[in-house]
């Protein structure tokens, strides 16, 4: 599994969504249940998923898929 | 559960993490309409955000049988939940409802101040903290009796005197420990409320894995998954000891589960059981088994073996500490486990699902998980050293009570099994009962027996006609109250003293006395004992020249046997209100009934 099928399955299962539903622009505005209790869980599935710690800055930042995968970037994730 | 979740459930217990809770969580979502369980509700009041228990908690109360909605106060509206009668609080109807509150949020001082108050301040302080606790407690009191959970507070990581701390009258960590202690002496003081050992778990996982301060000051949510989990399963604990979850009976495999090797091929000299490593290990989780059977667990050795052999270790090797005699039933023969596991049920009469099976065979463990799946199944892998945990991480054998009577367990289910060899030579069932010289002696409740009663209506499932809990505190309530009467009885035969096996709360009112609840333990079952209770209690109605006696009959999943408990005992249904079926008898009307012959009525009840 690359880090990008990785990072869908974990926003599918926050969401309670299929991996299919995601694609470059998912954000709160096109996933009905990414609202701040599960950005919350998101949080914690990443950081434990991927073994990183993000910033508070780049909690809030993360808002949509591909500021994931910078953000991911950042912390020194190949994907 | 289906096989495919079941095995997912299994996986998820191997290499736990958040999100495959959250994968779990999702497919018992999708699930929920079709699954049968046993729904429960349960509210959190807070003051910071739980909602990352939420999926965890849902997936472990799950594997214990139960269906779990939540329902989630406000940050700041405890009181006015707790307080005001009409809310949604109130209207969701809470099955068990967790306080819990994070300190730092009702105390100010405790991080401004604490290591330079006074001891008068100090005190202070505490109080004010558990008074605001009990106005919350009271407040739900005068409302509904259902069971609270209030989580105690974990020590502080950092403290301002620092090495000196616990070597001063200032000390912080001395302040949490009090203040931990008049919480438990709070919950004491009103019925049905438990404290959570929040504390243990943060030591246990160490402070520094279960705090979360960067997630603490942006969002409120102290706890990392490395807390998250033991605490969802703590919570999972108290359920299934308030719901009559708890488990019975320990039945063992013997051959690398309880000694090192295999007694066919080692011997009796070659296994391990004691000295040095392996050996030591297997010692020490007979040991811990021993203790839980002397907590009230019985056991039972189910294995695969030439009886005389392992009849042999149990009686000739010196450093078992497990004996023939801890044991309640012993099938060490050729034939399937399942098959064993199912009898042993039968001639004890307890269900399936009080029982727990360890084995350090995968095949066999497999085998009896899907024969019976009703049984909780543990598969002891790897190093002997891990085998005494098992037997505690999961609070199995967790209750609320705990009393002298339980170490008599074990002689209590012997005696049972003589009788039914009694039983087998006596022509007719009549004659046996009557060979048996059978004495009841009826009490009221008193301070004696008031553990009793109250374990008797939290353990009793099956000959139990409303299955409603309470606590010693209801129970000594309610012996002060005039209006109720409570009645025990215990008997005993020329085999054994039973005990305290059956127990009723009955409510007066104007006309009429309503029984309230009534329940024995099933291995007093079969004698008749039952309907001479009733009929004690029916007399005890019309001494106090009631008109009317009503029974009352709520259905569960276990108690099918009582239904027609009062109709046998010519009551009249007359009502049914909800779950609730009304049963009625006239006292006006000459319905003096004789108890069964072959009981021996001695009634104390002054």
């Amino acid at each position: 599994m690359t880090n990008q099928d990785k990072l869908k399955q974990i926003l599918a299962s926050v969401f309670n969504i299929t991996v299919e539903e995601i694609t470059n622009d998912s954000s709160p505005d096109t996933i009905e249940n990414w609202d701040s209790l599960n950005h919350l869980n998101l949080v914690l599935a990443l950081e434990e998923e991927f073994e990183i710690n993000f910033t508070e800055e780049q909690t809030v930042e993360i808002l949509n898929y591909e500021l994931l995968v910078i953000t991911l970037r950042e912390q020194g994730i190949d994907i | 559960m289906d096989s495919e979740l079941r095995s997912k459930f299994k996986d998820i217990g191997k290499v736990p993490s958040y999100m495959s809770y959250l994968g779990l969580n999702n497919e018992i979502e999708k699930l929920k309409p079709s699954i049968e369980k046993e729904r429960i509700k349960i509210s959190f009041l807070r003051n910071y955000t739980v909602e990352p228990i939420l999926p965890i908690l849902k997936c472990e109360l799950f594997k214990s049988g139960f269906l779990a909605e939540f329902y989630l106060s406000d940050f700041d509206t405890i009181a006015s939940e707790t307080l005001n009668t009409e809310n949604d609080f109130y209207d969701f109807n809470s099955d068990l409802i967790i306080l819990t509150q994070w300190l730092r949020l009702l105390s100010e001082k405790i991080t401004s101040s604490l290591f330079k108050m006074s001891e008068k301040e100090r005190e202070d302080e505490t109080l004010r903290i558990i008074n605001q606790f009990r106005l919350f407690l009271n407040g739900i009191r005068a409302n509904c009796d259902t069971p609270i959970i209030i989580n105690n507070f974990p020590l502080p990581k950092h403290v301002v005197l620092g090495i000196l701390d616990h070597q001063t009258d200032y000390s912080e960590r001395k302040w949490y420990n009090k203040l931990n202690e008049s919480l438990i002496e709070l919950c004491q003081e009103i019925p049905n409320v438990y404290c959570l050992n929040l504390e243990a778990i943060f030591n246990s996982v160490g402070i520094e894995n279960a705090f979360e301060s960067r997630k603490w000051e942006s969002s409120k949510s102290p706890f990392t998954f490395s807390a998250l989990l033991p605490l969802a399963k703590e919570y999972d604990k108290y359920m299934r000891a308030i719901f009559g979850k708890t488990k019975k009976c320990l039945i063992l495999d013997c051959d690398n589960t309880l000694w090192g090797g295999v007694i066919g091929e080692d011997g009796i000299d070659g296994i391990k059981i004691g000295g040095t490593y392996p050996g030591s290990s297997f010692q020490f989780f007979q040991q811990q088994i021993l203790n839980l059977n002397h907590r009230g667990i019985i056991l039972a050795v189910c294995s695969k073996n030439n009886e005389q052999d392992v009849i042999d270790v149990f009686e000739n090797h010196e450093q078992m500490k497990l004996r023939l005699s801890d044991f309640i039933s012993f099938k060490v023969n050729w034939e399937d486990k399942a098959t064993n596991i199912q009898s042993i049920a039968n001639e004890l009469n307890i269900g399936l699902d009080s029982i727990v099976f360890m084995d350090d065979s995968e095949f066999e463990c497999d085998w009896v998980s899907t024969q019976l799946p009703e049984v909780t199944v543990l598969h002891l892998e790897g190093e002997p050293v891990n085998y005494s945990s098992r037997l505690f991480e999961e609070g199995y054998f967790d209750s609320l009570s705990y009393i002298e009577a339980d170490k008599n367990k074990t002689d209590m289910y012997k005696a049972e099994a003589k009788r039914k060899q009694l039983h087998s030579n006596a022509n007719s069932y009549e004659e046996y009962l009557k060979s048996l010289d059978l004495h009841v002696n009826i009490e009221k409740g008193n301070k004696k027996n008031v553990d009793r009663i109250s374990q008797l209506t939290q353990k009793t499932n099956q000959f139990n006609l409303t299955t409603k809990r309470y606590t010693p505190g209801q129970i000594e309530e309610l012996i002060h109250n005039n209006d109720y009467d409570i009645f025990t009885m215990q008997a005993y035969d020329k085999v054994a003293d039973l005990g305290i096996i059956a127990s009723s709360i009955i409510l007066h009112q104007d006309e009429y006395s309503v029984i309230d609840s009534l329940m024995m333990s099933c291995r007093a079952l079969g004698r008749g004992l039952e309907n001479a209770f009733l009929t004690y209690i029916i007399e005890s109605s019309k001494k106090r020249n009631k008109k009317r006696i009503r029974g009352v009959y709520i259905p569960t999943n276990k108690n099918k046997q009582t239904e027609d408990f009062y109709k046998k005992n010519n009551l009249k249904r007359v009502d049914q209100i909800e779950k609730q079926i009304i049963w009625e008898l006239d006292l006006t009307e000459n319905t003096s009934k004789n108890y069964p012959n072959w009981i021996t009525i001695n009634a104390n009840n002054n």
